[in-house]
């Protein structure tokens, strides 16, 4: 136990060096390779060079990361890589990170896209294998400040190929809910007009989205960092989620039911993507998603590979593709997020004859891109660089969200 | 009486394969599940950490949301019971007493049938009918996902499971005795009350093992139905599969094996086992 | 009957409203299936034949099936092994450990599914090192359907006697032997129904199997799960849950007719309701509507005392069922001149005139009356009173041979010949014998014997009947001249024609 705390702490300040540094270049790493330098992550052998593809590939992702036309026979991203490579892919969603990190346990994945609130659990767990970046021909397009970081690199080691960042989404049915909702307080208002129809993000990182709101309208509090939340500061977020659960329709992390509770009328306003705001309009039902002025929580996400992976050049094969303008173009599009890959940007431009799409999310603004308050995993020792105090990590995050839900 | 006594070697040896199944595979499995309730998992890789801790057991019993959650769930298995005995009596005794046999046999057929309708799509279908824009908003009765609902759809799905043992009862008692009692002036009420009651209480024990079971290890029906409802077998599961932490799970597991041990026991004695 | 008409119709109407509400969600869902819109929209914009079109052609929910199938034929056939084996075992010998093997056979059916489904994962994964699918889909749902094996084979075996077995190990039979030609055969409806139970649960198990399928493998409800919240397939979901509700009738209607009178084998539970009353239901059920109201025969009566004496008559009867019976002897009932015995029976008494002497009335039923006619006759209530009130104990209820038949004993378990009780042949649900010790019928008799049964009018009459006591046939009766259907007039049964 005293061993992982070791690790924690250091994979702790690693993170610290990246919001403090606010530097995004690969060399800047200086500050973070001194400080990842203490992180031991275990010895996971690295593919030297790539061999035969072995026909099949087993991808667990993020719900519209990897579209094989199931969902609509239109978007579909898989079939042209399975068409190229010859590797016959199979893909799971799940839900929450929490549930990535389970089933890639299991060993029977031999990819998956990590937010970074999973990304550090994987690698310190041995579950995912170094990526040699050599091999990845569309690794040298990804855009610098989103390689060698913290969350998915350890001692200059990638451990794997970066897909795109976003945010969490205020969003809401603008025919019930008016007028127009601009912060998060909609959803936080302890006597809600929308009360009975609120729907959170059912994970216990949902915290930091409470103390994220407290950080903006309690500032007495001293969070600075939502995920570094000492034990008042964990208990105030708390109340105040305490407080929403009585207003609460449904708490998701299905994708496909929070959608179908937004078309039914079931849900009104809540915490959602991009991705399923679409959904819901080619539903032609109302819909509308936005990123509030006070900031939010979102997702930075990387192409993993799975150490016990079965098929372990179709994955390399899988990272270089979804990582290449054409694979990162469609599903940063289709998702709507920011696209790691500089490439995509043209593409979306003349494909997709989106012009104005990498501009709203601001695909290459470095400095936008580190406002958003990325999943982090909580650790005790505090990532907002308070060394008097210990924070609460995410065991007790995920206590404290079964007391919430009651 | 004679009973023929078959030679001991035989019976161990017809009962052995059995008893490999069950009592080694099957007890061996809920054992080292419960094993593993004394352990723990690292808090940040999620590696099972197999040194003995009685942290688990500790937290379950001072956090008091696992206590708010055990009660909640026994009190929605509770009434899930009463509901489908409540349903169930008239329509067994119908069944089983007024029928005549032609449409006795269509009726077990009609009570039978929705068993086979997946319990997924039943529970979904009850997702659409207690939306607020369902087919029961036009009634004006939209009661949204939640508690009430949750209890609603348990009942329905369970019904058959009552249903039967309760009608097996019933065709047990004899007519004789329902025509003694009202030779012996007995209002309608008070021969089922002292009569017909009692005879058929084991059938509805039995009927209620099922529901009891069934309603303190659901979790799915729950989650399509309950909106924000916790229910046991809902910490179970995301403990397991979304936390990634067996040992929690397997700890508040013991909980539903001892209720259900406990409740087998108390009704041995009134023969409901038989009724199964 | 103590129901009155009102409590008849307010019955009715639950039992009817209970099925509105069971059948609603279920017609919601077939009328989806052919709904247009993708979501739960009420009411339906539009109706398309596009959703079933698209499940048959959805090779997704063709193969889950596939499994779902295969899953559930062998989970059920070692369930079946398994079950009857134990079931064998703990029927035919009291040993130390018996309850507790009952309990343990019940414990993954008793417990919640989620305990079964963590504790199996577990045990597969940690313990076992197995990679999860097929194999152990089918080791987990033939562990909770043992049990409805077992309660099936088990309910049979009770009533089951073990002479049988005992009789083939004598003729020199080894046990296997015995089992495949005497138990097995008649044990085979039990199989069946718990078989067929056995693959219902597995079919529809969700929570047991998602921990034991892993990733790989899909069951018909993974794979409905799935689907479920998709927009575009639940309207497939809805169709292959819609098919499934109609298919299920088949098997259904099979078990149903397998259980016939008596128990419903698509219970959770293998015991039959079948006792006394469902056995005269059965027999009523099978002939009600065919049998002849009335007969007429003449019979040869020989009849014989304790000390030997013998005596030989010449017997014309005639029968108007139910419950009233006429014997003329020596001369038939049309000769109203020549003075002879006369015997009555009707209103459950016998009324016997001796020519010069007073009438003779006594109360009691003429069982083999009851027994052999009425019993097609009249309601079912009006026989289970009558053999109730005589003393028989319509609950218990075993299975016995006689002259080579299959026949079922109500009013006294296997092995008991002192008991009251009554034997009636399965084959054609026929009353062969009488076994009383109490009741005084023509003199100390303690049984009688229904033979040599020919077909008359839409039923049957024996045509060779003896009473027996203490090893000597007091009576014995030969028909001729069987008739039925005849015009009889009431007054032939009237008691009070016979004067005093």
């Amino acid at each position: 136990m005293k061993h992982s705390r070791k690790l924690v702490a250091l994979a702790a300040v690693a993170a610290l060096s990246l919001t403090v540094a606010g530097c995004g270049s690969s060399d800047s790493g200086d500050n973070g390779k001194k400080a990842a330098s203490g992180f031991t992550a275990p010895d996971v052998p690295m593919a030297k060079k790539l061999g035969t593809l072995e026909g099949a590939v087993s991808i667990l992702a993020w719900p519209g990361y990897a579209e094989d036309g199931s969902n609509d026979p239109k978007t579909d991203w898989v079939t042209p890589f399975e068409k190229d490579t010859g590797c016959q892919a199979t893909v799971k969603y799940f839900g929450t990170s929490d549930e990535a990190v389970n089933l890639i346990k299991t060993g029977d994945y031999d990819v998956v896209s990590a937010s970074g609130d999973a990304t550090l659990r994987l690698i310190a767990g041995g579950d995912v294998a170094p990526v040699n970046t050599d091999l990845l021909t569309n690794y040298a397009d990804i855009r610098s400040f989103l390689k060698d970081q913290p969350y998915n690199s350890v001692d200059g080691q990638m451990y794997g190929m970066p897909q795109g960042w976003g945010a969490n989404l205020l969003t809401y049915n603008p025919d019930v809910v008016k007028p127009a909702p601009t912060s998060w307080s909609s959803v936080f208002d302890a006597s809600s007009p929308y009360a009975g129809k609120i729907t959170p993000y059912d994970s216990p990182i949902y915290i930091a989205d409470a103390a994220l709101y407290l950080m903006n309208t309690k500032p007495d509090l001293g969070i600075k960092n939502p995920y570094a939340l000492d034990k008042d500061q964990l208990a105030a977020a708390v109340d105040l989620l305490k407080t929403q659960r009585g207003q609460v329709s449904e708490y998701w992390s299905d994708y496909l039911k929070q959608q179908q509770a937004f078309e039914s009328g079931d849900s009104v306003i809540g915490t959602s993507w991009q991705f399923i705001v679409n959904l819901i309009e080619a539903d032609k039902k109302p819909i509308k998603g936005f990123l509030p002025d006070e900031g939010s929580t979102g997702w930075s996400d990387t192409w993993m590979i799975s150490s016990k992976s079965k098929h372990p050049n179709c994955a390399y094969a899988w990272l270089d593709y979804i990582g290449g303008p054409e694979g990162n173009a469609a599903s940063a599009y289709y998702f709507g997020e920011a696209p790691a890959s500089a490439k995509a940007c043209d593409v979306i431009a003349t494909t997709d004859k989106d012009t104005t799409f990498c501009d709203v999310f601001h695909a290459g603004d470095e400095a936008y891109a580190k406002k958003i308050w990325y999943w982090t995993t909580p650790v005790s020792a505090c990532l907002d660089g308070r060394t008097k105090v210990k924070c609460t990590t995410y065991a007790d995050w995920t206590q404290a969200w079964t007391a919430i839900k009651g | 009486m004679t009973r023929p006594r078959a030679p001991a070697g035989r019976t161990g040896l017809l009962l052995l394969p059995p008893m490999l199944w069950l009592g080694v595979a099957y007890l061996g499995a809920l054992g080292a599940l419960f094993l593993a309730a004394f352990w723990s998992t690292n808090e940040f890789t999620g590696d099972l950490v197999k040194v003995f801790t009685l942290d688990n057991f500790r937290e379950l019993l001072q956090a008091p949301v696992y206590r708010t959650i055990t009660l909640r769930t026994l009190g929605v298995a509770v009434l899930v019971t009463v509901v489908d005995a409540a349903l169930a009596l008239p329509v067994a005794f119908f069944m089983a007493k007024v029928a005549r046999p032609g449409l006795q046999r269509l009726l077990v057929i009609a009570v039978l049938m929705p068993l086979w309708a997946s319990y997924l799509v039943k529970a979904y279908a009850w997702r659409g009918m207690l939306s607020h824009s369902g087919p029961l908003s036009w009634l004006g009765i939209s009661p949204g996902y939640g508690l009430a609902g949750l209890v609603l759809t348990l009942a329905y799905l369970w019904l058959p499971y009552m249903i039967l043992p309760v009608y097996a009862g019933l065709q047990k008692l004899p007519d004789s005795l329902l025509e003694a009692s009202a030779d012996l002036g007995a209002p309608a009420l008070t021969t089922f009350r002292r009569v017909v009651l009692p005879s058929v209480f084991p059938a509805l024990v039995a009927g209620s093992i099922f529901t009891f079971s069934l309603t303190m290890g659901d979790y799915i029906a729950v989650k399509i139905v309950g909106g924000p409802t916790q229910m046991l077998g809902n910490v179970v599961a995301d403990n397991y599969g979304v936390a990634n932490n067996l040992p929690f799970a397997a700890a508040y597991a013991v909980v539903p094996v001892l209720v259900m041990l406990g409740y087998l026991a108390a009704v041995r004695r009134t023969g409901a086992l038989e009724n199964l | 009957m103590t129901i009155s008409a009102r409590l008849r119709t307010v019955l009715a109407a639950c039992t009817a409203l209970v099925l509105v509400i069971v059948y609603l969600p279920l017609v919601l869902v077939v009328l989806n299936s052919f709904n247009v819109s993708t979501s739960f929209a009420w009411p339906p914009s539009g109706l398309t034949l596009r959703w079933w079109d698209a499940a048959a052609h959805s090779s997704g929910a063709r193969h889950a099936l596939l499994i779902s199938v295969e899953v559930g034929l062998l989970a059920t056939a070692i369930a079946l092994v398994l079950g009857t084996m134990a079931a064998m075992a703990l029927q035919r010998t009291r040993f130390f450990g018996r309850n507790t093997v009952s309990l343990l056979i019940i414990l993954p059916i008793a417990l919640p599914g989620i305990v079964t489904g963590l504790a199996l994962n577990n045990a597969f994964t940690s313990i076992f090192g197995l990679d999860l699918g097929f194999f152990t889909i089918v080791v987990a749902h033939a562990t909770f359907c043992i049990v409805t094996v077992f309660n099936n084979v088990q309910a049979r075996l009770r009533r089951m006697s073990a002479s049988l077995e005992e009789a083939s190990a004598d003729l020199g039979a080894r046990p296997f032997m015995t089992f495949r030609l005497v138990t097995f055969p008649l044990l085979r409806s039990a199989l069946l129904a718990g078989g067929l139970l056995s693959f219902a649960l597995s079919f529809d198990e969700i929570i047991v199997t998602t921990f034991t399928a892993g990733g790989h493998e899909q069951t018909l409800p993974i794979w409905i799960f799935q689907n479920l919240f998709r927009p575009n397939q639940t309207p497939v979901v809805n169709v292959v849950a819609a098919a499934l509700i109609v298919v299920s009738a088949v098997p259904i209607w099979l078990a149903q007719r397998l259980g016939t009178s008596r128990s419903a084998p698509g219970a959770p539970s293998g015991t039959s309701a079948r006792d006394g009353a469902g056995v005269l239901r059965a027999m009523h059920d099978r002939y009600a509507s065919s049998w002849y109201n009335t007969m007429s025969f003449t019979e040869i009566a020989e009849q014989r005392s304790d000390s030997g004496a013998a005596t030989s008559e010449k017997w014309y009867e005639e029968g108007k069922l139910p419950g009233r019976l006429r014997i003329d002897v020596g001369v038939p009932a049309t000769d109203t001149v020549t003075p002879h015995r006369i015997i009555i029976c009707a209103n459950d008494s016998f009324y016997i005139k001796v020519p010069g002497r007073a009438l003779i009335e006594r109360a009691g039923r003429n069982l083999l009356l009851v027994l052999g006619f009425d019993v097609y006759k009249q309601p079912v209530e009006r026989s289970v009173a009558a053999l109730t009130a005589e003393g028989f104990d319509l609950s218990r209820v075993h299975d016995d041979t006689w002259h080579g038949k299959p026949v079922i004993v109500v009013g006294a378990a296997a092995g008991d010949t002192t008991s009251k009780q009554f034997w009636v042949d399965t084959q054609r649900m026929l009353f062969v014998r009488l076994l009383d010790t109490s009741h005084t019928l023509l003199g100390e008799s303690t049984e009688a014997r229904f033979d040599d049964y020919r077909k008359l009018g839409g039923g049957w009459i024996a045509a060779d009947v003896h009473v027996s006591g203490n090893g000597i046939v007091h009576l014995r009766e030969i028909y001729s001249d069987m008739k039925a259907n005849v015009e009889l007039p009431d007054s032939w049964f009237e008691p009070g024609t016979l004067g005093r």
